[in-house]
């Protein structure tokens, strides 16, 4: 048998061997096969806790519970909106939770005159905040606001100064829990808020203690 | 075939398998291959070099130095096929074997020759040791604390657990296994046992989770809870890259029992690590979870920190040396104090400590933690043994052929006419 002469051998074996294991393509069915035993002292982990406890950017995400409403884009919290969407067309709506604690961030009063004062309305007195309609949220009764006129307020996630927009319609509601101010508020365009004022209901209704039922389950 | 019919070779003998054997011998011992061989070293050297510029160290490393075919799309050109460095420092020690060990003229004269080829395999196949075999992470360790746990660099990994089921092992998925080139494909995992299947998608190299609503996230994303992933950009530093996946787990009718994404959340610029709160799901009666992490592992020796020191150049808060004082306490309890610093490791049972890291956003002279690089590499010292090898072989034959010159160029001494 004559000898292969080794130069060619070697042009030949080389990108042979390569093209070969270049066609080895990687297994999308695998074997589980690596283990470890748990460490000394190692916690045991924490079960059944939902995406939002996992993942929550903030201590709001952590402890609630909500139903995000239909056509409402989820978005990345900021300091001042815990929970924090945006909805319509151009996502010129608005909507947002915010957590304040209760001696830093005022009172109800305070907070539903400084939205009023962004809409250009004069302040309610106390007497007329207890004449305000009301909502449901965490299973009781909370003045709501509904005003319609010009914003003013700040808008997007950074809450920049905006232009006066007229023709908005504010959606907003706050009661204080144990420990914090609840503010729950809705901006946009009025065909708009019109539009969305019932799945701001339903997802005022839908907050709840995160790993407790959801009403009506 | 009867056993009249003719034979059209003659029958095979020693002497014939012989000649056969130094054929094939002669092939794949030959100088042509160890010159294609090193032509491509040095082709990969260089790409490798310079694609660390962009791809950073690590890429660069796994795609030219320790792959057995570089990927691709790194191809030369685009279209011609490369081998990766593994694939030709094997082809080079079958070579080394075959010629300058085998098949080399063994006598006095080319001891040093052997002794100097055997040492290349050396270096070889310590090499081949430690890409299949070290384990490197790092054990960051506040002061007057100990620690057992290493923590991978690089590489992230998926972790099983049943809760309260008769098997309390933890069952981990490299990453290497659900990487995917794109997030479209597939990965499924599966076990004896496990009543489940998971399968793995979405695969992205560099991701955080974020809220569907984020503008970051890329058109079509799969939407988990109001929650998916929003791609990074993919760093050069790999440690710095954190992976984010899809996870379905399946029961073995076919049927979701659960989806989740895994990533790691940042909040105010820090990245937010929920070792303790993995995704979990039952399948009858048993509940199981998965986390994704860095892979973590103990070694059998805790070191406590007992003080770190840090000396800044002047007027700087650059670290000119800075040195760690712990106490290494092994499984029988026996306590042993080291000093650790630069290019001076802590080396025990098999196990070596590099002084790495610190807390360098504390002030100086309060800082609060050290971080030692912990290796285990069974082929550690063989590097030093092989260069030992190398240095006496080489010695062996500059010395025979210095013998050798010397006594063939003496001049003969004649004696002195009476």
């Amino acid at each position: 048998m004559p000898a292969l002469p080794s130069l060619k051998s070697a042009v030949l074996i080389l990108p042979g061997t390569v093209l070969l294991l270049a066609g080895c393509g990687r297994k999308d069915r695998v074997e589980v096969m690596d283990s470890r035993a748990p460490f000394t002292n190692e916690p045991a982990p924490k079960l059944g806790l939902s995406t939002a406890q996992r993942y929550a950017a903030n201590d709001a995400q952590s402890m609630l519970r909500w139903t995000t409403p239909e056509g409402w884009n989820f978005l990345p919290a900021t300091e001042f909106r815990h929970l924090n969407f945006d909805f319509g067309p151009s996502r010129e709506g608005e909507a947002y939770l915010t957590l304040l604690p209760v001696n830093g961030g005022g009172g109800v009063l305070d907070n539903l005159n400084r939205w009023r004062k962004q809409m250009d309305q004069p302040p309610l007195t106390e007497s007329e905040l207890a004449a305000l309609p009301t909502k449901t949220v965490f299973g009781r009764p909370v003045p709501c606001l509904d005003i319609t006129g010009t914003f003013t307020g700040g808008s997007g996630p950074m809450m920049a100064a905006s232009t006066p927009k007229p023709g908005y319609r504010m959606l907003g509601a706050i009661f204080e829990a144990p420990g914090f101010l609840f503010t729950l508020k809705l901006t946009g365009p009025e065909a708009l808020v019109a539009a969305h004022a019932a799945r701001f209901d339903a997802f005022a209704q839908s907050l709840g203690v995160a790993g407790t039922p959801a009403a009506g389950q | 075939m009867s056993a009249e019919s003719p034979t059209l070779s003659p029958p095979e003998t020693p002497r014939r398998r012989a000649g056969m054997m130094d054929r094939i011998l002669s092939l794949i011992g030959s100088y042509h291959i160890a010159v294609v061989v090193f032509l491509l070293m040095i082709l990969l050297t260089l790409l490798g070099t310079f694609s660390q510029k962009t791809l950073g160290l690590y890429q660069s490393l796994n795609i030219y130095f320790t792959s057995w075919v570089v990927p691709r799309e790194h191809w030369l050109l685009g279209f011609l096929p490369l081998p990766g460095m593994a694939l030709l420092l094997a082809v080079m020690f079958v070579n080394l074997l075959a010629g300058g060990v085998i098949r080399i003229r063994k006598n006095w004269r080319t001891v040093g020759n052997v002794i100097a080829h055997l040492s290349m395999l050396g270096l070889i196949a310590a090499g081949a040791v430690s890409l299949y075999y070290k384990q490197e992470g790092h054990m960051r360790i506040f002061e007057g604390e100990s620690s057992n746990r290493v923590q991978a660099f690089q590489d992230w990994v998926l972790e099983v657990r049943e809760a309260g089921g008769a098997d309390s092992r933890i069952y981990m998925i490299q990453e290497t296994a659900f990487r995917t080139d794109s997030p479209a494909e597939t990965t499924t995992f599966h076990r004896t046992g496990w009543p489940f299947e998971l399968k793995v998608s979405g695969y992205q190299k560099n991701a955080t989770i974020t809220t569907t609503g984020d503008p970051g996230v890329l058109a079509g994303s799969r939407n988990i809870d109001g929650y998916t992933l929003r791609p990074l950009p993919v760093n050069p530093q790999h440690e710095a890259n954190m992976a984010g996946v899809f996870l379905d787990a399946v029961d073995l009718s076919g049927k979701t029992v659960g989806s989740t994404l895994l990533a790691q959340v940042i909040r105010s610029g820090e990245i937010v690590t929920r070792a303790d709160a993995p995704f979990s799901f039952t399948v009858g009666d048993r509940q199981f979870s998965v986390n994704l992490t860095r892979e973590t592992w103990e070694v059998p020796f805790s070191i406590k920190l007992d003080d770190f020191k840090a000396e800044y150049y002047p007027g700087t808060l650059k670290a000119k040396e800075f040195e760690s004082h712990v106490t290494m306490t092994n499984l029988e309890g026996k306590d042993t104090k080291f000093r650790i610093w630069m290019n001076n490791p802590l080396r025990d049972s098999g196990y070596v400590a590099y002084q790495t890291s610190f807390d360098s956003d504390s002030p100086p002279g309060q800082e609060k933690y050290s971080v030692l690089t912990v290796v285990k590499n069974p082929s550690d010292q063989w590097p030093l043994y092989s260069m030992i090898a190398a240095t006496v072989g080489l010695l062996i034959t500059f010395l025979t052929k210095l013998t050798r010159f010397i006594r063939r160029t003496a001049v003969p001494v004649t004696p002195p006419a009476a």
